[in-house]
């Protein structure tokens, strides 16, 4: 009998590791390979936890809005999984000189109205994307953009400018046909998009769906969408988002939330799918506060703030905690984990530091758009209470970010910032001058830190650059203009027969392939 | 013929001595004391009452209810947290019982606030008819139109989110409900003849309204107070639930529906905690509302 036992015990302990070994998410394959069984009618329909907020490309840089245009206007250059640009409209392209590039576009690529894309759409549109808001900063360096004929754009720089490629990856370098973006412009009426890319516009109904259809006349058919129709449906709710999964109402979820995880990770019916990202929450200052203009207040915060509590609250401790103060995920280049070892959960330091800063504490608010978001902002409040900072949360609209910003409306805010490989493709927008107006949204200006931004473009040389963004990291971990708090792992929830998912360090992307 | 005839005697209840019978306080109380319902609805209010109001001695607001133990997050109900942990690693049954604090006290006042501007636009109206009841009525009906949580929320949105901006939305919000129930109330004892009387030996409008109209009709008000207090506390959840009421950390019982929401699947007892706070409380208040109208209602007298 208790021999029976034993092996009883035995199968069950057996049971329960094999069940253990399942219990672990997919990893999302940076390619996948078409099967001849597969059907490539079906009508897929991706949620999302933010609606978008404009076609016009320059309007905003906002992630939600990014992959849903993607699908319409189409890029000289789209992304890979690292976010490195490669060719998308582009068929060829070389560097004449240091500071000047060409591209070549290929021939016929037909519009959604049925026009031919010219280099004349595309100079204009990035003429558009250079004189945006949106990333201004990021086309910084560019000087001139020009035609050289029919098929071939010239852009050059001020200096050499390694990320320009990926630079064009960017949502605001989405190409749009320079007529429609005229029309659209003087009657400042974007809702009906016509561009060149897997997709035509169907239609939209704000703050709930987008639906898209496939575009049979896209120029690469070797490449063209592998479903019939792409509907966004926006769900706010995280638990909606998985439960719409679960019940099949939708077929693929990009923004996962991870308080779900060790329910769908055990759920057959579902799949779960992994990628690391270099996506960063932080928490940001506004660096003109009467108070956070002090970086003694600042490095006080950075001090303060319990990371891995935020973590374990903001995303289930999915990610990686990180002490860092401008954004480096730790696989960007040159990124160091805790620049000058300076920085660790320490309120007692925090406090020492409001003093030194003669400090008495304040009261301020904390801007959320997002559920992950309010929680952290929760962890953080409770934190700087106990260093005498009175923060109240504030929920707004994603769509409302942008200018409560620009009005100086955030003093403090949590968000996420996914962070490129290249630090150039970001630091000049988030901490420099060049980006005020922009994503600079800690109005922080320093003009050696500009010196060092464009120290870090001055090569071609990936390891002088990460010696100079080294520097980049440890003058701002002094400087402390915001304080980021981890980095999440990205997850994509599917329908389990669903194929063709594919996830990159910032978000699910490419759901032009997904199909059943 | 029964009140004519109490003028003879010294007082009401000498009178009442005499023909055997109870005074109508005595009857008002056995009336409500007989029905069950009502009496459950007084018990339990009265209790969450005590518990709001004992909050403190319960959990101390800043060690327990506020008090993040991340380590104990999600945690079930146990004997150590009755009503469990909640997603931040904060005790529920402390934030339950400090949210009741809030809940009552922004649902009272703001009824309060509905009672005293509805009230007297309500008696106004009632009092005097003819244009000043038109003028008055004709602009809450147009506010009638809108549901009171969506004027709420309107006003609380152009105002911001503080206990304060709240309890005077809410109370704005129930204006004109409150005021068509003092106008009805008020137009139905206006031409009673204790009115007359007031007025032939000469008593100014004021005192009229006041010591011989409004209390009066002090039985409905009172009835539908008691129902529209349920009906604010439900607003105060629902605005805090979608964000624009009172903000975290300070707990309250919508917006620990609403933090807890994502959790809902797997930790149950962060959303059922706040769920039946409010249940319990609207219940008691509907009850005790409904008891109080069988019995000050003079035409459900047995």
């Amino acid at each position: 009998m208790k021999r029976l036992y034993a092996l009883l015990l035995a199968a069950m302990l057996l049971a329960l590791t094999a069940t253990a070994a399942l219990a672990e998410p997919k990893d999302a394959p940076d390619a996948f390979v078409l099967g001849a069984e597969d059907n490539l009618d079906a009508d897929i329909v991706v949620v999302q936890a933010l609606d978008m907020v404009s076609w016009d490309p320059t309007n905003t840089s906002d992630l939600s809005n990014g992959y849903v245009i993607n699908n319409v206007y189409g890029k000289l250059f789209t992304f890979d999984a690292d976010l490195n640009g490669i060719p998308e409209m582009c068929e060829s392209y070389n560097r004449v000189s240091d500071t000047e590039w060409h591209f070549k576009i290929y021939e016929g690529i037909k519009c959604h109205d049925g026009s031919i894309l010219t280099a004349d759409d595309v100079v204009h549109s990035l003429n558009r994307t250079k004189n945006g808001t949106a990333i201004g900063a990021l086309f910084g360096p560019v000087n001139e953009i020009t035609k050289i004929d029919d098929l071939t754009i010239s852009i050059t720089t001020n200096g050499p400018y390694p990320a320009l490629p990926t630079a064009l990856t960017h949502q605001a370098c989405c190409i749009v046909p320079q007529a429609y973006a005229e029309a659209a412009g003087a009657s400042d009426d974007w809702s009906h998009p016509i561009g060149s890319g897997r997709y035509t516009f169907n239609s939209r109904l704000i703050g709930d769906s987008i639906k898209l259809d496939r575009f049979d006349d896209y120029f690469n058919q070797d490449d063209k969408a592998l479903n019939k129709s792409l509907t966004f449906k926006v769900i706010p709710e995280g638990s909606s988002r998985t439960i719409a999964i679960e019940t099949g109402t939708a077929d693929f979820n990009v923004d996962f939330n991870t308080v779900d995880y060790n329910r769908v990770v055990n759920d057959s019916n579902v799949a779960l799918w992994r990628h690391y990202s270099q996506t960063v929450w932080h928490l940001g200052m506004d660096n003109t506060n009467e108070w956070f203009s002090n970086p003694l207040v600042r490095q006080a915060v950075n001090f303060a703030v319990d990371r891995a509590g935020c973590l374990e609250v903001g995303h289930n401790g999915q990610g990686t905690v990180m002490y860092n103060c401008a954004t480096f995920a730790p696989t960007c280049l040159g990124a160091i984990d805790n620049p000058l070892g300076m920085y660790e959960y320490n309120p007692e330091r925090a406090k020492e530091l409001m003093a030194e800063a003669g400090c008495p504490g304040f009261d301020t608010e904390i801007i959320v758009f997002r559920d992950e978001a309010e929680r952290i902002a929760q962890v953080v409040q409770a934190d700087l209470a106990e260093i005498g900072i009175n923060a109240q949360i504030k929920r707004i609209e994603n769509a409302v970010f942008a200018s409560t910003i620009a009005e100086h409306g955030a003093p403090m805010f949590v968000t996420s910032w996914g962070a490129y490989w290249d630090p150039d493709l970001f630091l000049a927008r988030r901490f420099g001058t060049a980006g005020i107006g922009g994503v600079n949204r800690v109005w922080y200006l320093n003009e050696e830190l500009d010196k060092l931004v464009v120290e870090g473009r001055s090569s071609f040389d990936d390891a002088a650059r990460a010696e100079t963004y080294k520097k980049v990291q440890e003058f701002l971990a002094v400087e402390a203009p915001e304080c980021d708090l981890y980095v999440s792992v990205m997850f994509a929830l599917a329908n389990k027969d669903l194929k063709g998912v594919e996830i990159n360090v910032e978000r699910p992307y490419n759901y032009y392939k997904l199909h059943y | 013929m029964i009140e004519q005839t109490a003028k003879a005697y010294a007082t009401r209840k000498e009178f009442y001595r005499q023909f055997g019978r109870k005074s109508r306080g005595a009857q008002m109380r056995r009336r409500f004391l007989k029905n069950k319902t009502a009496v459950i609805g007084m018990i339990l209010f009265l209790l969450i009452v005590i518990t709001a109001i004992c909050a403190p001695l319960i959990a101390d607001y800043k060690g327990v209810a506020i008090k993040q133990i991340r380590s104990e997050r999600l945690q079930p109900p146990s004997a150590r947290h009755w009503l469990g942990v909640d997603e931040m690693g904060r005790d529920v049954l402390a934030r339950i019982v400090h949210g009741a604090r809030i809940s009552l006290v922004v649902g009272i006042l703001a009824i309060g606030v509905s009672l005293l501007i509805g009230g007297t636009l309500g008696a106004l109206a009632g009092f005097y008819s003819g244009w000043v009841d038109n003028v008055i009525m004709r602009a809450m009906d147009v506010f009638l139109c809108l549901p009171d949580v969506l004027l709420a929320l309107a006003i609380v949105a152009s105002f911001g989110t503080s206990q304060v901006n709240l309890i005077i939305s809410i109370g704005l919000a129930f204006t004109p409900k409150m005021s068509r129930v003092v106008r009805a109330a008020v137009m139905s004892v206006r031409s009673n003849e204790y009115v007359e009387a007031a007025r032939s030996i000469g008593a100014r409008n004021g005192r009229i309204i006041l010591r011989h109209v409004l209390i009066n009709c002090i039985g409905p008000i009172i009835v539908q107070v008691t129902l529209y207090v349920a009906n604010a506390i439900l607003t105060v959840s629902a605005l805090s639930f979608i964000g624009l009421g009172i903000q975290a950390p300070t707990p309250e019982w919508g917006n620990m529906l609403a933090s807890g929401r994502d959790y809902a699947r797997d930790a149950v007892h962060i959303v059922m905690a706040p769920g039946l706070a409010i249940f319990f409380t609207i219940l008691s208040l509907n009850l005790l509302g409904d008891g109080l109208r069988d019995t000050l209602d003079p035409r459900l007298k047995q």
